[in-house]
């Protein structure tokens, strides 16, 4: 019985791979929280959150794409953490709307402690939270090192136009980036107006993640800001007449643009991974991210080429700052609350804002710094693909508020994506 | 005998209901405006009204894909079933192949057929074609990746079920026709079909409603537009808007009745079956 042998042979293997690759995916909704007491923080001091903290863990739920930052929390993060008793678990996920959507399936069924306890968040998935009422609020100003950071810095007083109100801590500062190979890209344009007229003349070699990719999403706001004639003329909060005036010749201009796109864009990449991929293969010459700080490591490790420069913009780019947030249905508030404050340490802030290690810039305000706190930022070797952050941000576009954002997905998929 | 076996099958159908069961109240109930994330609960139609042009759409090509999908698995599947019955020690290499497919998931599997057809995948590579030159099986037009992809797994799964539930005296009566001088084609369409049937219904109308629902293989094969139910669904459940996620479940309950009418027609061809 040949049959009955082989059968006998490969399904074990076989079910054993499948269980092993449905544990690794699956893993990721574990629920590892132990029981413990739900304890109202806010009105106790800083020292008692450290001691109630101890013991507790803390599920970490952000964006798995990229290997830097992975690291940069399993490998300097936790450890920190682990020192104070708390273990910092995290959480790998491809979109941060599956942390709400698990916040809010965990609050339907009435969890208290609940697999989620940070959501590294920002733009629109903070606004959905607000909106469904999910986060843990009040407590950013209690953390200690909250003092470094500037009163009235605008990146962090309102989180795309949501007031942030104590529900989110600022973890680190972004700025949207194109980037090119200088190997195919001889004159680089130096505006958004020149990247299209570049794009029309060199067809099949440009395209964007489809909104709602974060990514694409951020591209097609910047569009917005450029075909408006500069961010001035957008205002920065939703209006449908506001929008009903300038969207139209923003859809007109992408929808020109498609024919020249890579597939004549008749399909777009799906995610910013995506669209990487077509970058590293040679498909396309231009990329974006709002993350630039991971490229000089793209190049090193040869995922990108080494061709790769930043394409810096006359008009500016988008900025923003993304946050640590606790939904309500987290059970261990003290230690999230310890882990954030930990993330905001001058010490943190600089090995994670060091390109070697992840390269995200600070939040903090340096003028608030001693010395000694200083002199870690300024020892970082420069990257040769990635420009410091104060030229990145020259002339930094502020983010439109968050109802702008799914307006403007829904907008592009019906008067460009369907257009076709 | 049949109580016997209804009381046998009462703790599988007692966790399938509570689990699906509780799941389906809870989309149906949400796709009607009367449970909601946020905002006050109120009976409505609008969100079948407001996703109805899109699902329509939808309907209709996730209807291509599965259909085409489950002919081209189902055909393969029984000749692959075939072959093995009659031949199987030579075929060892074959049973492996097919025994190996049916555990692997689907998510790995459309990888697999990404790493292979893709833009810049090992084929396009071995070939050398420049960019742009390889054709687009991947987020093509055809969505021939998706379909592959589907028919490849999906054939793997009708030839276990198929043969699992062959009758014993099948072999004997394969070999009869063999010595009666049956060419190989008719004893397929003659004898093995009519042998296999039960198994080949159920199993192809469980693959076509696994692949009504399925998303993960349109998301990583298929093109942005159009999109399958199953993406539809998906995408408005993942919008940041929360106002929107009433609409997903509308598009889920659409899958659903395409599901269910699936699956009444599978048991009725099983009931009335006349093959041959």
């Amino acid at each position: 019985m040949n049959l009955a042998r082989t059968l006998r042979v490969s399904v074990p293997i076989a079910t054993i791979l499948a269980l092993a690759t449905t544990i690794i995916v699956g893993s990721q909704s574990v629920v590892a929280s132990p029981l413990l007491l739900r304890q109202s923080v806010g009105s106790n001091s800083w020292a008692k959150v450290v001691t109630q903290a101890r013991g507790e863990t803390v599920s970490l739920w952000m964006w798995g794409g990229d290997q830097k930052g992975n690291k940069y929390v399993d490998k300097i993060l936790a450890p920190a953490a682990a020192k104070f008793g708390v273990k910092l678990r995290r959480v790998p996920i491809a979109d941060t709307k599956d942390a709400i959507n698990r916040v809010l399936a965990e609050r339907q069924a009435g969890t208290h402690h609940g697999a989620v306890d940070l959501i590294w968040v920002n733009g629109d998935n903070f606004r959905t939270g607000v909106q469904a009422g999910i986060w843990h609020c009040g407590w950013v100003n209690t953390l200690p090192n909250a003092s470094a950071l500037r009163p009235g810095d605008p990146l962090l007083a309102a989180d795309f136009g949501t007031p942030i109100n104590g529900c989110e801590s600022p973890w680190h500062k972004a700025q949207f980036t194109f980037v090119y190979n200088a190997h195919n890209v001889k004159n680089p344009p130096t505006s958004l107006k020149a990247l299209f007229a570049w794009v029309i003349a060199h067809p099949g070699r440009f395209t964007y993640p489809a909104p709602p990719d974060f990514t694409g999403s951020a591209f097609i706001r910047q569009s917005l800001n450029s075909v408006s004639g500069g961010y001035k003329m957008v205002p920065s909060q939703y209006s449908a007449d506001a929008y009903n005036k300038i969207a139209p010749a923003l859809w007109k201009k992408l929808a020109s643009l498609t024919p020249y796109l890579w597939r004549k864009g008749e399909t777009y990449p799906r995610t910013s991974v995506e669209l990487d991929k077509l970058y590293s293969e040679g498909q396309v010459d231009f990329t974006m991210t709002y993350g630039p700080a991971t490229l000089t490591k793209l190049v090193e490790d040869g995922t990108f080429p080494p061709s790769t420069r930043v394409l810096p913009l006359d008009e500016g780019t988008l900025g923003n700052a993304s946050f640590l947030a606790i939904p309500n249905t987290s059970g261990s508030f003290a230690g999230a609350e310890l882990v954030a404050n930990l993330a905001l340490s001058p010490k943190q802030q600089a090995a994670k804002a060091n390109p070697k290690i992840w390269g995200q810039f600070t939040v903090l305000d340096m003028k608030r710094l001693s010395k000694i706190q200083r002199i870690p930022f300024a020892s970082f070797v420069p990257s040769k693909v990635v420009p410091p952050f104060e030229v990145l941000s020259r002339n930094a576009n502020p983010e439109l508020a968050a109802a702008w954002v799914g307006k403007l997905d829904t907008g592009w998929r019906q008067n460009v994506l369907r257009a076709k | 005998m049949i109580d016997r076996k209804l009381r046998g099958a009462a703790p599988a159908a007692l966790l399938v209901l509570t689990v699906a069961g509780a799941g389906i109240a809870w989309t149906f109930l949400g796709s009607f405006g009367l449970v909601k994330d946020f905002g006050k609960p109120e009976f409505t139609t609008s969100y079948y009204s407001a996703v109805f042009p899109a699902a329509l759409r939808a309907t209709v090509l996730s209807l291509s894909l599965t259909s085409i999908s489950t002919v081209i698995a189902a055909t393969t599947g029984v000749i692959a079933a075939f072959v093995l019955q009659e031949r199987f020690r030579a075929n060892r290499f074959l049973s492996a192949a097919i025994t190996m497919t049916v555990p692997v998931p689907h998510l790995i599997a459309a990888l697999a057929i990404d790493l292979l057809l893709g833009d810049a995948g090992w084929l396009a590579r071995l070939f050398n074609a420049p960019p742009g030159a390889w054709p687009q099986f991947v987020a093509g037009r055809w969505w021939l990746a998706v379909i592959l992809e589907y028919s490849w797994k999906e054939s793997a799964f009708i030839t276990f079920v198929v043969l699992a539930t062959l009758p014993y005296n099948a072999l004997h009566l394969q070999a009869i026709s063999k010595t009666l001088g049956a060419s190989p084609l008719s004893r397929l369409k003659k004898v093995f079909i009519p042998l296999a049937a039960p198994g080949l219904i159920a199993a192809s109308g469980l693959s076509f409603i696994y692949m009504v629902s399925s998303y993960e293989v349109s998301w990583l094969l298929g093109r942005t537009y159009p999109e399958p139910l199953s993406m539809l669904a998906f995408r408005l459940f993942s919008s940041t808007d929360l106002a929107v996620r009433p609409q997903a479940l509308a598009a889920s309950i659409v899958a659903l009745i395409v599901s269910l009418l699936a699956a009444s027609m599978t048991i009725l061809m099983l009931r009335n079956r006349r093959f041959a």
